[in-house]
C-alpha cells in the first residue's frame, strides 16, 4: 500500500513540473536602470483619419504601479515627403499627445521631423504610404471555453504582406442590483435615484502587440490572426461586447519592428526564451546620432470593423453571482452607514414600523458607474 | 539481525576447521599411470593416501592421464596434470582436495583476519564457495587467492630467461565477461604501465621471468597476478566489481590511477556510481551525472545541453559507441535520451582530447554501452513514473555472439490528461532503443555492431507538433595482427532530424523539416612498439548531407508556398598520429598531431560579399553555382594535443597539456537552452569553421593508501568564429543565413578542485570549480555590436560552483545517497528602462547578461533498497525512492519581465519549484 500512496503524491508534484506556470513567482530583480531617459515616438501616419503622435520618454523601471508618464511636451511636429514638401505642424493637444488631419498621397514616401523642446532633432526613415485592404470579417471561436477573437483579411492585389491590428472594445454590463435611492450628502437624507446606475459600458483599448504576415503563402490572405482572447466568465461578455478592430499595413522593416517589440515584452517566460535584444526603429536623433530612440513610424490608410457579441452565444455559466451581500440600514444610522458613500441604498423599506430604513450594498454591486460610464455610446444598438 | 550473527558464527566455526595450507608427509605417491580416467586415478591415489577428492565428475569425462611418478608430493602430481588446464585444485589440513574448473578456492586465512580487520564478508564468500563446492553446487565463486596463483605465460622452458616478452590479452569483469576499458596495468619492478583500451585490449612488454602485476580500474576491486614469463603469450585478467552484493570493500592498494595516468581533464564515470546518484523522478540519467563533474555546466534544469569548461552546447562531441548523437536529450531537454540500463560507463574528455578524436572545440563525451553476458540471457526492467524500459542480453547460440537489446518508453501523456484544462491538448511522449551485438569470430577477429534510436514527439496546448529523431548505427571489425598491433575498421550512419507542424487553421498550415545525415568511415590502429611507446594512428572521413530546411503546406486549403533551403554538402577528414611515450618512471607524454580537412561541396548556391563590408544582402557582388561534387571551399589545419605527466613522488604527480581543435559544424540557436527546432549549419565560404585551444596544468595527490584522490586543474581556453547572431535574425528557412550572424570569439579559464573517496562504506565526491566564461564580438564588419564590443560573460558563465556527492552504505541491502549542488546565478539581460508603446508598458534592454539570476541551490537525497540475495531465485528486484529538490527551494531557471494587461510584471520561473518524491522499482532475471 506504501506504493500507492507514494504514486499518488507523486502525481500530485508532478503537475507544477509540467504545467511550469505552477512554478511561476511574481519577483522584482534589482535592476539599475539607465539615467537617460530616451526619447519614445508612438503613432502612425495615418492619410484616411486623424494622425496621432504620442511623445513621451522612457522611465526607471518600476513593477508595482506604472509611473507617471515623462510627457514631451512643446515639441514640434512635422510630416515631411521626398519632394522636401512639408506639412502644418501637428497640434499638441496636451499630455505628450500631437494630432493633426492631414491628406497623404499613396505615391509618395514619408517621414516625421521632430524638434524637441530642448533643441534636439530627430528625423524617421522615409516610409511608403501603405494602403491598408479592408478587414474580411472579424470572427470568434472558443477555446478551451474561453473566447478566441481573430482577424481576417486579404489583398487582392498582393501588395500588402504585413499586417498590424489595434481594437478598442466596449461593453455594455449591469450592477447587481437596482438603487432605486440615493444617500444626498446635502441633506443627509434618502431621496429616490432620478438618474440611472444599473446599466453602464466601459470601454479600452488594445495593450498588446497583434501583426500577422502573408510572407510564406502564395496568396496575401490572412486566416485567423487571432486577436484578443477573452477568458472563460469574463465580465465583458455579461451583457453585450462589442470591438472596433483597426487594420493597419506595414512595410517589411515595421513588420520586423514590432515583431522584436513583441518578442522582448510579450513572448516571454517560456523555457525557450530567445535572447532579448534591443532592435532599432526608424527614428534617428540627427543631433546626436548615437542617441537611442525607440519607436517606428509607418504611412498609410487604415480600415476598421466592428463586430458584437451576446452573452447568449455563450455557453449556461459564463455570468457568475457576485459576492454581494446586502445590509439593512437601521434609521437611526443612515449617515453612519451611507454617509461615506462605500454603501449604496437599494431600496426602502416598506413596512413603516420596521427599525430598518432601506436595504443597501457595497458601491461595486449596486452603481455601475463606479466601473464606467452610464451614457450609451452612439453605436450601441 | 540475530539470523546474521548466528550465521557468521557457523561461518567462523567452519573456517577454523579449515587451515592453511598442510601437508602429511607420509601422503606420497607412487604408480604408473597410463590413459586412466580422472576418476581411475582418484581411486588410486585415495587407496594409497588419505587424501580425499572432491570434484564434478561431469567436469572430467574427457581427461585421461598418463603419468608416471615415484613418492611424489601430490601438489607436484596435481601441478603436473593441471598445469594450463582451468582446474585448479586446493587441499586443506583435514587432505581434503577439491578439483574446481574456471576458479580456485582458497584454504588460506585471508589476510589481517587475526589483526581484526573487517574482512568477515570476504571470509564468508569463500566458505560459501566451499559448502556450495561440497554440495556440488556449479555456482562460481569469489576468485581471491587466484592472486596468490603464478601463471605461465608462453612456452615453458627451463634455461636461463633472457629478452623481452609481449604479454597480452583482456580485461574483463568475472560476472558478466564485460570488457574493462581504461583500466590501469602496472609492474613495479621495472616500473612499467600500460593501460587498456576501449575493448578492454591491453599489451604489455616485460622482461622474461617472475613478474607481479597490479590492475586497477575505476569501480572495480584492484586486481594483482603473479605471472612467469617464457616467451609471448596471452593473458586475459578478470576483475571484480564493486557492487553492493554479499561482498565488503578490502582494504585496498593502488587506488593510483588519478596519479599515475597522462590524460588530464578526464573524467570517468561507471554505472554503479551513475545509479547512486539521485535522479530527478527516478530516472537515472547519465547526462546529469555528467553534469556533476567540475567544470560541466548547464543554463538550467530543463536542459541536459552540457558547457564544457565555459564552451557551448554544440562543442560536444557525444558519441554512444561511437555514434554521433545530435540531440542527447528527451522531453524538452528534462532527460538524457540514453537508457541508463545499457550503458556500461561514460568517459568526459574535457582538457586533453585524444587525438582520435575530432570535430568538436570544447569535449568528447564517450558513453559505452554493455558488451553482452555472455554466460546466460537475464535481463531488467524498470518501472518509473514516467518511463517503463527492458533489457535483455545475453549470448546468441554459443558464448562467441554476445548481444545487449534495450528500449525505454513514456507514457508521460496520462499527466497531461489530468492537468487543468489549459494543458489537456498537451501531450509529450518519447521512446529510444539501443542494440549492441558482439562476435568473436576468432581470437584475432571481433566484429560490433551497434544501433540507436531515439523519437520525441511533443505539444504543449496549441496546435503546433514538434518531433526529432536520432537513428544511428554503425559496424566495426577489429582484427589484431599479433600481440602488439591491432586495428579497427568501423563504418557508421548518424541522422537527425525534426519537424514541426502546424494545423490549428486549414490555410496557414504547414510543415517544417530538417534533417542531418552523416556517412563516416574510420580506421584506427594501436601499435605496442615498445613499453616506451605506443603509437596510435589511423583515417577518419565523414560526409555530411544536411538538409537545412523545408517548409511546406499540409492540406489541400493550405495557401503555404514550399520553400526548401538548398541541401549542404561536406567531407571532413583527418589523418591522425599519437604517441604515448613513457620517458622513464617517473615522466610520460602523449604526443599527437591531428590534420583536419573540410572541404564543402556543391551543389550549392553561394553568395559572395564584398570585402571590408557588412554581410548583408546589399553587398553582395555575385551568386555563384557550384554543380554537384564540385568542392566550393577547403578549410584544414593541423590540431595538437599534447600532455605530459612528472611524477613527483609514488602519490603524487603533476600534469599539463595542450590541447586545439576545429569545429566545421554549428549549431545555430538565439535561445539559452538547446532548443528542439535548433538548426545545425555547416561552415562555408561565409562561415569560418570554429577554432579552439587549451592548455592546462594540473597536480594530484592521494593519501590514506590512495584512497582519497585529490586534485586541482587549472586551465585557460579561448576560441573563436563562435556565432552570435544580429538582432531580428531569423535562424529557420533562411536563405543565406550568412547575414545574420555574427562571429564572436571567446574565452574561460578556471580552476576546479575534487576531493574524492571512491571506496569503503562511505564514499563519494567534493569539488568546487572556479571558472569564468567570457565573450566579445570582434566581427569587424558587424552592422551592430553587443556590449558596443566590449567583453561579456557568456550565458553560462558561473563563477563559483560546489557539489557534494556522497554515499553511505548502511548494509548490504540498503544505501542512502545525498547531494548538494550550489551554483552562481546564469547571466542574464534585464532591461534597463521602462516606456509606453502601443497601450502597455514595456521594457527596454541593453547590456547583454549585465544581471545574474538568484545563485542555484540544490539538495537531494535517495534510497536504495535491494531485495534478498538469495541466489537461486528467477528475478531479483530493488526499489529507489527520494526526494529531489529536498528543501524545495525554488531555483530560478529564469528571471524576466512581461507586459500583461498594459503593466509589466517581474516573474521567476522555477523548473523544479517543490520538493519531488519519486520511487522506481527495478527487477533483473
Amino acid at each position: 500500500m506504501e506504493q500507492n500512496h507514494f504514486s499518488i503524491k507523486l502525481l500530485l508534484y508532478c503537475i507544477p513540473v509540467l504545467s511550469f506556470a505552477g512554478c511561476k513567482v511574481p519577483y522584482d530583480p534589482p535592476v539599475n536602470s539607465s539615467k537617460t531617459h530616451y526619447l519614445v515616438v508612438d503613432g502612425y501616419l495615418d492619410g484616411n483619419g486623424t494622425t496621432t503622435i504620442k511623445l513621451s520618454r522612457t522611465r526607471n523601471i518600476s513593477t508595482r504601479d506604472t509611473a507617471a508618464d515623462i510627457m514631451e511636451k512643446g515639441a514640434h511636429l512635422v510630416i515631411e515627403d521626398e519632394n522636401n514638401d512639408t506639412w502644418p505642424p501637428l497640434d499638441e493637444i496636451g499630455n505628450g499627445i500631437y494630432a493633426g488631419v492631414f491628406s497623404l498621397f499613396p505615391a509618395n514616401r514619408y517621414r516625421l521631423h521632430i524638434t524637441a523642446a530642448d533643441g534636439r532633432e530627430y528625423l524617421s526613415d522615409f516610409v511608403s504610404y501603405k494602403l491598408a485592404p479592408p478587414i474580411d470579417n472579424i470572427t470568434w471561436d472558443f477555446k478551451g471555453g474561453d473566447v478566441q477573437l481573430y482577424a481576417n483579411t486579404h489583398d487582392p492585389q498582393n501588395s500588402t504582406t504585413f499586417y498590424r491590428w489595434s481594437y478598442e472594445e466596449t461593453w455594455e454590463f449591469h450592477s447587481f442590483y437596482v438603487s432605486n435611492l440615493k444617500f444626498d450628502p446635502q441633506t443627509q437624507a434618502l431621496t429616490p435615484r432620478t438618474d440611472q446606475v444599473h446599466i453602464c459600458w466601459q470601454s479600452q483599448n488594445s495593450f498588446s502587440i497583434f501583426i500577422g504576415s502573408s510572407a510564406k503563402l502564395n496568396e496575401d490572405v490572412i486566416n485567423k490572426a487571432p486577436l484578443n482572447l477573452i477568458s472563460y466568465g469574463d465580465k465583458r461578455i455579461s451583457v453585450l461586447y462589442s470591438t472596433l478592430v483597426t487594420q493597419y499595413a506595414l512595410d517589411s522593416a515595421g513588420y520586423n519592428y514590432w515583431n522584436a517589440m513583441k518578442g522582448n515584452t510579450e513572448n516571454v517566460g517560456s523555457i525557450f526564451d530567445p535572447q532579448p535584444n534591443l532592435t532599432r526603429g526608424n527614428i534617428h536623433c540627427t543631433t546626436d546620432p548615437s542617441e537611442l530612440v525607440i519607436g517606428y513610424i509607418g504611412a498609410g490608410t487604415t480600415q476598421q470593423q466592428r463586430i458584437f457579441i451576446d452573452n447568449n452565444q455563450m455557453p449556461p455559466g459564463w455570468n457568475s453571482i457576485p459576492d454581494c451581500p446586502i445590509d439593512s440600514i437601521d434609521r437611526d444610522s443612515i449617515v453612519y452607514f451611507l454617509g461615506d458613500m462605500v454603501r449604496i441604498p437599494i431600496d426602502k423599506v416598506t413596512d413603516p414600523f420596521s427599525r430598518f430604513a432601506c436595504t443597501a450594498s457595497s458601491r461595486s454591486c449596486t452603481d455601475c458607474t463606479f466601473f464606467g460610464t452610464n451614457i450609451k455610446p452612439l453605436f450601441w444598438p | 539481525m540475530k539470523t546474521g550473527i548466528c550465521l557468521f558464527c557457523s561461518f567462523t566455526l567452519l573456517l577454523f576447521s579449515l587451515n592453511s595450507f598442510a601437508q602429511d608427509h607420509d601422503n606420497l605417491i607412487s604408480g604408473n599411470f597410463h590413459e586412466i580416467t580422472f576418476h581411475e586415478f582418484v581411486e588410486k591415489v585415495e587407496a594409497q593416501t588419505d587424501f580425499h577428492f572432491y570434484y564434478d565428475p561431469s567436469q572430467f569425462d574427457s581427461l585421461t592421464i598418463t603419468l608416471a611418478v615415484s613418492k611424489a608430493h601430490l601438489q607436484a602430481v596435481l601441478d603436473k596434470i593441471f598445469n594450463n588446464t582451468k582446474w585448479h585444485y586446493t587441499i586443506d589440513k583435514d587432505n581434503q582436495v577439491f578439483i574446481t574448473k574456471g576458479f580456485s578456492l582458497s584454504a588460506n586465512l585471508p589476510y589481517g583476519f587475526f589483526n581484526g580487520e573487517k574482512d568477515t564478508a570476504t571470509l564468508a564468500v569463500k566458505n560459501e564457495g566451499i559448502s556450495n563446492y561440497i554440495n556440488q553446487s556449479k555456482k562460481a565463486a569469489q576468485v581471491i587467492s587466484i592472486e596468490n596463483k603464478l601463471f605461465d605465460i608462453g612456452i615453458k622452458r627451463n634455461d636461463v630467461l633472457k629478452g623481452k616478452v609481449n604479454m597480452a590479452g583482456y580485461i574483463r569483469d568475472a560476472q558478466t565477461d564485460e570488457s574493462v576499458s581504461g583500466a590501469l596495468l602496472y609492474s613495479d619492478h621495472p616500473h612499467v604501465q600500460v593501460n587498456s583500451d576501449q575493448f578492454g585490449y591491453y599489451s604489455i612488454i616485460l622482461p622474461a621471468g617472475r613478474h607481479t602485476l597490479n590492475v586497477i580500474a575505476p569501480g572495480m576491486f584492484d586486481a594483482m597476478r603473479q605471472v612467469m614469463l617464457y616467451s609471448d603469450g596471452k593473458f586475459d585478467i578478470e576483475m571484480n566489481e564493486k557492487v553492493v552484493k554479499l561482498k565488503e570493500v578490502l582494504v585496498e592498494a593502488g587506488k593510483e590511477k588519478n596519479v599515475r595516468s597522462t590524460t588530464m581533464g578526464m573524467d570517468k564515470l561507471t554505472m554503479t556510481a551513475i545509479k547512486q546518484i539521485p535522479a530527478v523522478m527516478g530516472e537515472v540519467d547519465v547526462l546529469r551525472a555528467v553534469l556533476t563533474l567540475p567544470g560541466v555546466k548547464s543554463v538550467g534544469e530543463a536542459s541536459t545541453g552540457l558547457n564544457v569548461r565555459g564552451g557551448a552546447t554544440d562543442q560536444n562531441l557525444i558519441l554512444f559507441n561511437g555514434l554521433n548523437i545530435y540531440n542527447p536529450s528527451h522531453l524538452f531537454g528534462f532527460f538524457s535520451a540514453f537508457d541508463p540500463d545499457v550503458i556500461k560507463d561514460v568517459t568526459l574528455y574535457k582538457s586533453s582530447v585524444p587525438a582520435k578524436y575530432g570535430g568538436r572545440i570544447s569535449s568528447v563525451l564517450d558513453i559505452t554501452s554493455l558488451d553482452g553476458n555472455d554466460k546466460k540471457i537475464s535481463g531488467s526492467a524498470g518501472i518509473g513514473p514516467l518511463t517503463s524500459k527492458v533489457t535483455v542480453e545475453g549470448p546468441i547460440v554459443n558464448s562467441k555472439t554476445t548481444f545487449v537489446v534495450g528500449a525505454r518508453t513514456t507514457y508521460s501523456d496520462w499527466l497531461f490528461k489530468v492537468l487543468p484544462k489549459d494543458y489537456e491538448k498537451s501531450g509529450a511522449s518519447f521512446r529510444d532503443g539501443t542494440i549492441h551485438i558482439n562476435r568473436k569470430i576468432n581470437s584475432k577477429n571481433n566484429v560490433y555492431v551497434n544501433g540507436y534510436i531515439s523519437g520525441d514527439k511533443f505539444n504543449l496546448n496549441n496546435d503546433t507538433t514538434y518531433q526529432y529523431h536520432n537513428k544511428n548505427a554503425n559496424i566495426n571489425w577489429k582484427h589484431n595482427f599479433n600481440n602488439r598491433f591491432y586495428g579497427v575498421l568501423s563504418a557508421g550512419i548518424d541522422h537527425y532530424d525534426y519537424q514541426v507542424a502546424f494545423n490549428a487553421d486549414s490555410v496557414n498550415a504547414y510543415k517544417l523539416g530538417f534533417s542531418i545525415n552523416q556517412y563516416k568511415a574510420n580506421l584506427d590502429f594501436s601499435y605496442f612498439l615498445s613499453n616506451k611507446h605506443t603509437i596510435t594512428f589511423g583515417a577518419s572521413s565523414l560526409f555530411y548531407d544536411v538538409h537545412s530546411g523545408s517548409f511546406d503546406p499540409v492540406g489541400k486549403f493550405s495557401l503555404i508556398v514550399p520553400d526548401t533551403l538548398e541541401a549542404e554538402h561536406a567531407l571532413e577528414s583527418a589523418l591522425y598520429l599519437s604517441d604515448h611515450y613513457n620517458v622513464s618512471a617517473d615522466f610520460s607524454i602523449d604526443a599527437g598531431v591531428r590534420f583536419s580537412m573540410f572541404n564543402y561541396m556543391g551543389a550549392k548556391h553561394v553568395n559572395s560579399y564584398a570585402p571590408g563590408l557588412p554581410k548583408d544582402l546589399n553587398n553582395v557582388l555575385a551568386t555563384n553555382y557550384y554543380p554537384s561534387g564540385k568542392i566550393i571551399k577547403t578549410y584544414m589545419g593541423p590540431e595538437f594535443r599534447l600532455s605530459a605527466r612528472y611524477s613527483l613522488s609514488e602519490n603524487t604527480s603533476i600534469k599539463a597539456s595542450a590541447n586545439s581543435l576545429r569545429q566545421y559544424i554549428h549549431m545555430l540557436t538565439n535561445t539559452t537552452t538547446i532548443s528542439p527546432t535548433d538548426v545545425w549549419k555547416l561552415s562555408d565560404p561565409n562561415l569560418q569553421p570554429q577554432l579552439g585551444t587549451q592548455v592546462a596544468l594540473g597536480l594530484y595527490k592521494n593519501f590514506k593508501n590512495n584512497t582519497i584522490e585529490t586534485s586541482v586543474e587549472l586551465y585557460y581556453k579561448w576560441f573563436s568564429h563562435y556565432l552570435d547572431y544580429r538582432s531580428g535574425a531569423v535562424l529557420v528557412m533562411n536563405h543565406h543565413i550568412e547575414t545574420d550572424v555574427i562571429n564572436t570569439k571567446g574565452r574561460a579559464y578556471g580552476a576546479e578542485f575534487l576531493l574524492k573517496k571512491s571506496t569503503g562504506k562511505i564514499n563519494g565526491w567534493l569539488s568546487y570549480t572556479y571558472s569564468r566564461s567570457l565573450l566579445q564580438q570582434d566581427d569587424p564588419y558587424a552592422a551592430e555590436k553587443i556590449n558596443d564590443g566590449a567583453e561579456y560573460p557568456s550565458n553560462f558563465d558561473q563563477p563559483h560552483n560546489f557539489t557534494f556527492i556522497g554515499n553511505y552504505r548502511i548494509n548490504h541491502r540498503f544505501s542512502i545517497s545525498f547531494n548538494a549542488t550550489y551554483s552562481t546565478g546564469r547571466p542574464i539581460t534585464l532591461p534597463v528602462a521602462e516606456y509606453d508603446y502601443a497601450g502597455s508598458v514595456r521594457v527596454l534592454y541593453s547590456d547583454r547578461n549585465a544581471y545574474r539570476i538568484p545563485d542555484y541551490f540544490r539538495t537531494d537525497l535517495s534510497m536504495n533498497l535491494e531485495g534478498n540475495h538469495k541466489i537461486h531465485q528467477a528475478t531479483h528486484n530493488s526499489w529507489t525512492l527520494g526526494v529531489y529538490n529536498l528543501t524545495g527551494r525554488k531555483n530560478a531557471y529564469s528571471v524576466y519581465f512581461i507586459s500583461q494587461n498594459g503593466n509589466i510584471h517581474g516573474y521567476k520561473l522555477s523548473i523544479f519549484g517543490s520538493a519531488i518524491p519519486f520511487i522506481t522499482y527495478n527487477i533483473r532475471f
